[in-house]
């Protein structure tokens, strides 16, 4: 599924190492997710728009499903 | 502002691999090691050879709740790659298993120990582990 999540963490400077301590995963996950390769599950979904501090709809696209590896 | 209820997620991400689990492992060679030692070396009464055997399953219980533990640790892509590795791991040696009379009647396989099932699961599972993590990166 495409996001922006890069881009949102792009704007606060943010590595994904740095994303994924404030999400509590690992930088590989935070890696697979941008590079929609991975989806990520509801709750994690929910913490990402909250530390982005926007809806989900506005991080994740399913419009445009790129996934490959996520079912 | 959505309203949610946080789902609580004490995982660290950390690693499938702890000090625990490995010191559990060791621990658990030394008992069998130990346990072959006196059951070899010595003519043991059979509650004595238990007590020998246990020497061995005491670690190996701990190293399967560190195990699980650090399991339950991973996030959710480390905990879905982890399970793709374990099931090929458990499909492959389980045919493995069932495979090898077979084979062994066919004179395609030599006489073997137990032992080397341990290392195709291990093997399996390394090998479907890198797989399954390549998938993602």
């Amino acid at each position: 599924m495409k996001n922006r999540l890069r881009v949102l963490r792009a704007e606060r400077a943010w590595s994904q190492a740095e994303l994924a301590a404030r999400l509590g995963v690992s930088r590989q996950t935070v890696n697979a997710v941008e590079t929609s390769k991975y989806d990520p599950s509801l709750p994690l979904a929910f913490d990402i728009a909250r530390l982005f501090g926007r809806r989900i709809e506005e991080i994740f696209d399913p419009s445009e499903d790129g996934t490959t590896g996520a079912s | 502002m959505l309203y949610y209820r946080p789902v609580p997620r004490n995982r660290s991400a950390g690693s499938c691999w702890s000090i625990a689990q490995l010191g559990w492992a060791l621990a658990f060679a030394a008992g069998v090691g130990a346990a072959t030692f006196f059951v070899v070396n010595y003519q043991l009464s059979l509650p004595l050879r238990a007590a020998a055997a246990m020497l061995a399953i005491a670690p190996g219980v701990g190293y399967i709740v560190a195990m699980v533990r650090d399991v339950r640790r991973l996030d959710e892509l480390q905990q879905r790659i982890y399970l793709e590795a374990v099931s090929v791991a458990c499909a492959g040696t389980f045919l493995f298993t069932l495979l090898y009379p077979t084979l062994r009647r066919a004179g395609l396989a030599p006489e073997m120990s137990p032992t080397p099932v341990a290392l195709v699961i291990v093997a399996l599972a390394s090998v479907s582990y890198l797989v399954a993590k390549r998938r993602f990166e």
